[in-house]
């Protein structure tokens, strides 16, 4: 057996919940914008690992994005 | 106390701007009454849909800002009214002054939803909320 192949090392830049550092309490599902850049290109929603957004916040990003898918402003699959 | 609720509409593309406006009064017309009132009114005009709704590709999009006081809006005649009426493709009412207040409370900025219906700094008191929530606020205010 050989040993065991060293993990990669590499630096990643520190995710930030951008609703944290803004200061922003009521994300609005009219707010269509700033919920297109928290869903994928097939729509679907942006998993918090990879935006950093902080639990709270993502709780309220789904809930606007739903509402929003709801009344066509954001698209339940793409293509 | 003050309830706040917004309800989305999305109209027949169909529909020439006069006939919109008759639609929207009507609406209005049904949620209003006594202490329950449409405080602002906001309207995108025609806009593209995420996906085709029936055979449409395209709604009138209007928002209606809501306060109550002390009385229930009849959310559940609207409701129905709404479902019969084909010319609304969709809609969404939902009750946002905890979210409001609590935003307000919290948050560094003020936000256009809540001065639509009023809600501007942090409110105290509030006689007893519909959830444990509020009261555990409350004191938590005091």
């Amino acid at each position: 057996m050989s040993a065991p192949p060293r993990k990669k090392v590499f630096f990643r830049r520190r995710k930030v919940c951008k609703f944290c550092a803004d200061g922003i309490e009521y994300i609005d599902y009219k707010d269509v914008k700033l919920l297109q850049q928290y869903i994928l290109e097939h729509a679907k929603i942006l998993p918090r690992r990879i935006s950093g957004t902080s639990a709270r916040h993502q709780r309220m990003l789904t809930d606007a994005i739903k509402r929003a898918r709801h009344l066509a402003l954001l698209p339940f699959v793409s293509e | 106390m003050k309830r706040t609720y917004e309800l989305a509409l999305v109209l027949d593309p169909s529909l020439s701007d006069e006939e919109q406006v008759g639609l929207v009064d009507e609406v209005k017309k049904m949620v209003s009454g006594k202490g329950v009132e449409v405080v602002k009114e906001e309207s995108w005009g025609k806009r593209k849909l995420a996906y085709p709704v029936g055979k449409v590709n395209e709604g009138r999009y209007v928002f209606l800002y809501i306060v109550a006081e002390n009385e229930a809006p009849p959310v559940a005649l609207v409701e129905k009214r709404l479902n019969q009426n084909e010319r609304v493709l969709r809609y969404l009412w939902i009750r946002t002054d905890e979210d409001l207040r609590r935003a307000m409370r919290k948050g560094k900025r003020s936000f256009a939803a809540a001065e639509a219906v009023g809600i501007t700094g942090p409110l105290r008191g509030g006689s007893g909320g519909s959830r444990e929530r509020s009261s555990i606020e409350e004191a938590r205010e005091a």
